[in-house]
Order: structure tokens, then C-alpha cells, then sequence
């Protein structure tokens, strides 16, 4: 087993090409640029291409195309450049194209600022680009998650043909960890659905929005049923001292680890805090919250933005089962105090419900 | 004389207006991927926009990203698979327009890509709206009073950007005449080989003629572009390396 | 166990570097560990500091909000990070930066170390943060000695930095020998 210490941004490139991706396409933003910087010499090494694109939209759609002739390709970016992508990526989706995108999110508006952040959330999950769909979102909250899930993301991509998508953040990315590394995977880029030149007697393909040459209402049927049979089996989660909790907090990537935190510290303390963490963003884990008890007196989002993003989805789960609260930190990753204090503040009514933003 | 029979992979008729220039060129390149006998090798990538109706009557592998970013896509698509052609047939809007960036990109780097843009001065698929190429007084869909450099700015020719680029191949020609045909299919197989020889970046600009959005017939259209078109954007090869 | 750590001083003296050692023999003992560099706005007016928590369980924060052992290289060290120590947390100060009539809280163990003059007579200022590694080994009880210089060497090799390892483990058993 080869195990090594690692940043969270190097594990994530190097789970990728462990995983089969042989394309990379990026273009420089901190705070996910390691990612770009070992594609750049580990894509080569192992015969694969690395381009720096002149920008995220260039690099999107190199993407694109480097995933429509078959190779794994991968790109990545954070913040505004994520916003880039989303023209690019919806095409990935009408052409059910298994590209994977990685986002390591900062914080703030437009240009936002290169600290943590988990502000790209509702770009993630709602959408981002026209159109009806989500896209596979997995949420890392360690290195060893970061490889993990960089390593299987093309086979789940490619098991629905839909993009995935990482989103981690710039703590994640930015921390160092021991990691254990999987095994090489060989891939043949040359499947039977990628363009790879036209054979005399064979029907040409064409890499684009699919409804182009199908039925369109046939298509759409297909294409909703996968959508809908995705959000069904694609659910994943961690629970964390959940069925017996007061109070439950719901966090993914750093601010789960801050909430483990919470729930360790709080219980010591003789005070039942839960945790729900998110693995999936979409499909979201909704059959983690079953397992809250009916006796439970809030939930909690724990998230570094400011006006706490993920609580839609919570709120959509426990459809007002639950009156629902979000811990929002802008900028800066919260304290496990702070998270533990806000708990005890709702267990004691002394927090009130917020309008949805 | 027998009309000439349409190459093999020219698969079912075109859906392009009466009169419009693009099929005539998708037919030239259609016989040139014949007689290079590289059908198989070629993988296209289209542009959106009239242009990429090619799609629907050529049977040959295609991509199709969004509206513009060929540079991106033909860039990727050569790295991934260098033993194939990447080829796009481009609009002047896609081009030169949204994707002006991706096209100069890829040409400033000399990738190994052959673009083929057809210039028809306007944006045809929206309804005829001014593009870069639209010539200084032109009337189109969002110029009425006809294109001023003081309110719309100065009209674009790709030969005086990227003649001093270090790049294999530049031409411009047209296809209003069997003898301009004749001439540009010769164009469009040197622009091929230039990358089957690795040289680098190729770009043949295409004259076509779009009566629809012109308002004029389409021998009127063909006469435009011999007598305003191609005495205002320089014609003939201008780079070949 | 769980061992809540923070490295900090001023840029260039090393502190990054200082937690990554820590970090490396952890991980060399098996041990769950995490580090996590103060970066973007926390780095204003030139301070640098990082986290490292090392336990023998599973480590939820990286964060050390409430360090046990913070390593302070400088004064603004101590500025920022005496005030969030856990009671009873180890607080080492070089002493060669700091001011020597400085009052600290009564609750933690303060412990002052001139690594920066050590050094310096080992011709070797900008070793002071192993300096200071070796007090702190002499210090509590993480690591052996002798496991810590050959985890250290190591690192150093691993980053390719190797062959200046003599010297580093000179200075840094003079931190210990303080």
C-alpha cells in the first residue's frame, strides 16, 4: 500500500490520474493552482496531455472536446472561474459528455477573495448554466476524500454519462494529510461512443446536444428518468451521533470537519449535538435526515458564506418538519466553540428562524 | 455535361437556403476528405450558427462545443488524437466574434488546426445582424442606417491581424465563379496538408454569399462579392510556409 | 491523545517548515495527523503561522483554536495566539525576540528559549525554528529524540535539501541540550 503525505489539491490531480485521466485543461486561480502545477509535469510523465488554456472558458471546452474523442479529462478551477465554466459544462451535459470538473471554492462575490469559502454551492448543485440539470456533485472534507474521490469520479461519470463534479474548497485543497494512493487504472479511450473518425460503411457521430438527431420528447423522457434514478441511488452521506440528537448539524468539506469537532467537544459536555455530512451534494443524501428523531429541536447548516446556501436543501428535505438555521461564518471557517455555543442558542429558543434568503 | 456526382460522403441533401454559399464549400471539402482519402482520419469540429449544418448532410465524426470556442476544442482535439485531422468550418461571427479569442489563441501558439471560416459579412442564422467582417455602410438587421466605424466600430479583416503571425497557411478566396471553386478547393487541400505535415496553424477565409440576409437574388449575391466583398478584404495567399 | 499545535512567527523564519517536521514524524509514528498554513488575508503584516494537530484518533478540525503547544518565534507570535491557548498549554517563546520583561497568563506553561542567539553562533540563524524544535522535543513528550532528528533528516532529503542535514541536526541538538 503506498501511502504519502499530501496537499489537498496534489491529491485530488493525483487521484485523477491514478483514476485514468490522461487530459487536463486549466487556467491559474488560487486557491486551486497545485492542481494545474501537477498536471502540468505528472500529465506528460504518463503520456497524457496537459494544456494551460488562455482561460477558463478555453479550458472548459478543451474539456470538452478531449472527453468527446474518449480520453478522461478533467478540469479545474475556483470562484469566478467556476462561473466560466457554466456555458461549457452545460454542453457537457446535452451531449452527455463524462468530463469531470473540480472546483476548489473561495469566498465572496464576482472576484471574492482567495480564502476558504464554500460559496459556489448554489451555482453547484441548482444548475449553473441553462437548462434543466444538476450535476453529480461530490464533497470531499479530507486529502484522503480528495483522491478518492478524484480517482473514481470518470467511472461515475461514465456509468451515467453525465459529468461529476469535485466540490472541495480552499482548505481542503491547502491542507496536508497523510493519504493512502490506489492503483494505476488502464483506460481505452477508445469506446464505442467516442469520436474517433468516421469508418468507411459505419454511420458518422456527431458530439452534441443529443436532441439533434433523437425525438426530443423520447429524449427528454430517457434523460429524466436517468436524472430521477440518479438522485434516487446516488445518496451518500456520513451520520454522526444523529439518532438520539437535540440538535443537528449539517455541514460538508471543512466545515464538516469544524462540526465533527462540535459534536465531540458538545458531547463531552452531556450535550446531544448530531452531525448530517453531506457526501453527495447532489443527489442530496436526503435519507440521511430520517434518521433524526422526532424529539430533535433544530438543525443547523454549518457553512462559510453569508447567507447559508445549503439550508435550501435542508429546508426542501425536512419539508418544515424541523425549523432549520444556518451558522454562517462569510469568510472565515468557524470556530468549534462558536458552533457548539450557536447549537446550545437554538436548543435554548434563543435563536430566530430566518426568512429564506 | 453530366453533373458531377456528389462524393460518398456527402450523405443527403443540404438545408441551406436557395442560393447560399456554405454548401458549395461543404461540397468542395466534402471531395477534398475524398480524394485525400481521409474521411476516416478527420474529426470536425463545428461552429454553431448556419455553418454547422454541415452536420446534418456530411458523414463524417464531429464535436460540436459552444458557439466560438474552436480554438479551444481543435486545440484539445489534436493533443488527444494527433494521428487525426482537426478541422472546423467556422462562421465569421463564431470566428471572429464571440470566439475571436480562442481563434486568435490557437493561431498565436500555431497549433495544428485548419480552420475554414465562412465569411458572409453578416450573423445569418439570428436573422442577418452586423458581424465583424459587416463592410463600413452595409445595411444589415442592427445597423439600418448601414455600419459606421464612428458608431459600430471598424469591420475586421483576419489578413491584417494575423500576417505576421508564425503560422503555416492564410488565404482568402471565393466560390463565385467555377474557376474561384476550382481555386479554393485547391486552398482547402493545401490548408489539409499543412497539417498532415505538421506545419502548423492554417486558416482559409471563405467569400460566400448569403441572399437571404443581403436581400438580393442569387446571382445578385455572387456579383457582390466579385464587385464590393472582395475588393474591400484582400484575396489570394497571403502566408504559406 | 490529541495534540493541538501552532507554529508561528514571522515569513522567512521557518515556520511552515517547523509544523511540516512535526507533521512528518507523526506521520512517521503512525500517528493521524494535519496541517494547515495560515494563508491569504490571515498573512498580514508579514506573520506566518500553521497548524498541526497530531492525535491517535481520527482528526476532525484542522484547525488549533484552542492550541496546547504553540511555538512563538517572534512577538506578534505571542500577540496573536497566547490569549486562545488551552489552560495548561505549553507556550514556548524565543527568547531572543521577545521581550524578556513580558507578563504571560498564569495558566500555561511558559517556556523561553534564545533559539534565534543559538543559532546564530552555530552560524546558523535561519535555523533557528529547529532550534527551537529541539526544545520543544526536550520539552514534552512527542517524540524521542533521537526518532525525531532521523525523522527530520528525512524530510529534508525527501525535499531534496538533504545535504545540509549535519548542521540541521546540530542545531537542532542545541535546542535540545538548552
Amino acid at each position: 500500500m503506498e501511502k504519502r503525505i499530501m496537499k489537498g489539491n496534489e491529491a485530488l490531480a493525483e487521484g485523477a490520474v491514478r483514476g485514468g485521466c490522461r487530459f487536463y485543461a486549466g487556467y491559474p486561480i488560487t486557491p486551486q493552482s497545485e492542481i494545474l502545477e501537477w498536471m502540468a509535469w505528472r500529465q506528460p510523465e504518463v503520456g497524457g496531455t496537459f494544456i494551460q488554456g488562455e482561460s477558463e472558458i478555453a479550458s472548459v471546452n478543451m474539456t470538452f472536446a478531449a472527453r468527446a474523442l474518449g480520453a478522461r479529462a478533467l478540469t479545474s478551477t475556483s470562484g469566478p472561474g467556476f462561473s466560466l465554466y457554466q456555458e461549457g459544462i452545460a454542453y457537457w451535459v446535452s451531449a452527455g459528455v463524462p468530463a469531470v470538473a473540480a472546483c476548489v471554492q473561495r469566498f465572496g462575490i464576482g472576484d471574492g477573495f482567495i480564502c476558504a469559502g464554500q460559496d459556489n454551492y448554489w451555482q453547484a448543485v441548482k444548475g449553473g448554466g441553462n437548462g434543466d440539470y444538476h450535476l453529480i456533485t461530490l464533497a470531499p472534507n479530507s486529502v484522503q476524500e480528495n483522491m478518492d474521490m478524484a480517482y473514481e469520479s470518470f467511472e461515475l461519470a461514465e456509468k451515467w454519462m453525465h459529468p461529476v463534479l469535485i466540490l472541495s474548497d480552499g482548505t481542503i485543497g491547502q491542507m496536508v494529510e497523510p493519504c493512502v494512493l490506489p492503483p494505476m487504472k488502464e483506460y481505452d479511450m477508445n469506446q464505442p461512443w467516442a469520436v474517433q473518425g468516421c469508418k468507411k460503411g459505419e454511420v458518422n457521430k456527431v458530439i452534441t446536444d443529443i436532441t439533434y438527431f433523437q425525438d426530443i420528447d423520447e429524449w427528454n423522457a430517457g434523460y429524466l428518468k436517468k436524472m430521477r434514478e440518479i438522485s434516487e441511488t446516488e445518496q451518500r452521506w456520513e451520520n454522526i451521533c444523529v439518532e438520539d440528537a437535540d440538535i443537528v448539524l449539517v455541514a460538508y468539506g471543512i466545515s464538516s470537519r469544524v462540526a465533527e469537532g462540535a459534536v465531540n467537544q458538545a458531547r463531552e459536555e452531556g450535550f446531544r449535538l448530531g452531525l448530517i455530512r453531506p457526501i453527495t451534494l447532489w443527489p442530496y443524501p436526503r435519507k440521511a435526515f430520517a434518521e433524526i428523531p422526532d424529539t430533535c429541536r433544530g438543525i443547523i447548516t454549518v457553512e462559510v458564506n453569508m447567507m447559508g446556501q445549503m439550508r435550501d436543501d435542508v429546508i426542501i428535505t425536512v419539508k418544515g418538519k424541523y425549523p432549520t438555521y444556518a451558522l454562517t461564518t462569510n469568510q472565515r471557517v468557524a470556530k468549534v466553540d462558536q458552533v457548539v455555543a450557536f447549537a446550545k442558542d437554538v436548543y435554548n429558543g434563543k435563536v430566530k428562524e430566518e426568512e429564506v434568503y | 455535361m453530366a453533373p458531377r456526382k456528389a462524393p460518398e460522403i456527402m450523405y443527403c441533401e443540404n438545408r441551406f437556403c436557395a442560393g447560399c454559399g456554405h454548401p458549395i464549400f461543404d461540397r468542395i471539402l466534402g471531395e477534398v476528405l475524398t480524394e485525400m482519402d481521409i474521411i476516416e482520419d478527420t474529426i470536425m469540429c463545428s461552429d454553431i450558427g448556419c455553418n454547422h449544418q454541415f452536420q446534418f448532410c456530411m458523414r463524417v465524426d464531429t464535436i460540436v462545443p459552444p458557439h466560438g470556442k474552436m480554438g479551444a476544442a481543435l486545440t484539445a482535439q489534436k493533443k488527444v488524437r494527433p494521428d487525426k485531422y482537426a478541422i472546423t468550418i467556422a462562421g465569421d461571427g463564431g470566428a471572429y466574434a464571440i470566439g475571436l479569442g480562442e481563434t486568435m489563441a490557437a493561431a498565436t501558439r500555431n497549433e495544428n488546426v485548419t480552420f475554414f471560416v465562412m465569411n458572409n459579412t453578416v450573423f445569418g442564422m439570428t436573422g442577418g445582424q452586423m458581424a465583424p467582417t459587416t463592410l463600413i455602410g452595409q445595411k444589415t438587421a442592427s445597423t439600418p442606417a448601414g455600419r459606421s466605424a464612428e458608431a459600430n466600430g471598424q469591420d475586421f479583416d483576419v489578413v491584417q491581424v494575423m500576417r505576421n503571425l508564425d503560422i503555416a497557411y492564410l488565404a482568402r478566396t471565393s466560390i463565385t465563379s467555377p474557376g474561384n471553386v476550382a481555386k479554393t478547393k485547391k486552398m482547402v487541400r493545401k490548408a489539409i496538408e499543412k497539417q498532415r505535415d505538421n506545419k502548423g496553424f492554417s486558416l482559409v477565409e471563405v467569400l460566400v454569399p448569403c441572399p437571404t440576409n443581403w436581400g438580393m437574388t442569387p446571382v445578385n449575391a455572387m456579383k457582390h462579392i466579385d464587385e464590393v466583398i472582395s475588393k474591400r478584404y484582400e484575396m489570394g495567399e497571403i502566408i504559406d510556409r | 491523545m490529541l495534540e493541538r499545535i501552532i507554529c508561528a512567527g514571522l515569513g522567512g523564519q521557518g515556520v511552515l517548515t517547523q509544523g511540516k517536521i512535526m507533521m512528518y514524524a507523526a506521520y512517521l509514528k503512525d500517528l493521524k495527523v494535519t496541517w494547515f498554513p495560515a494563508y491569504g488575508n490571515e498573512m498580514r503584516g508579514g506573520n506566518a503561522s500553521c497548524n498541526v494537530i497530531i492525535s491517535d484518533q481520527r482528526i476532525a478540525s484542522p484547525y488549533a483554536d484552542h492550541p496546547d503547544l504553540v511555538m512563538a518565534m517572534s512577538e506578534s507570535a505571542v500577540d496573536l495566539f497566547e490569549e486562545a491557548m488551552a489552560s495548561g498549554g505549553k507556550l514556548f517563546v524565543n527568547s531572543s525576540l521577545v521581550s524578556e520583561d513580558r507578563t504571560y497568563r498564569s495558566d500555561l506553561m511558559v517556556i523561553k528559549a534564545p533559539v534565534t542567539e543559538v543559532a546564530q553562533k552555530l552560524n546558523s540563524e535561519r535555523n533557528a525554528n529547529l532550534c527551537m524544535l529541539g526544545k520543544v522535543i526536550k520539552e514534552t513528550s512527542l517524540f524521542d529524540i533521537d526518532f525525531f532528528e532521523q525523522s527530520m533528516c528525512g524530510y529534508f532529503e525527501e525535499q531534496g535539501k538533504g545535504k545540509y542535514n549535519a548542521k540541521n541536526c546540530e542545531v537542532l541538538r542545541a535546542g535540545y541540550a538548552l
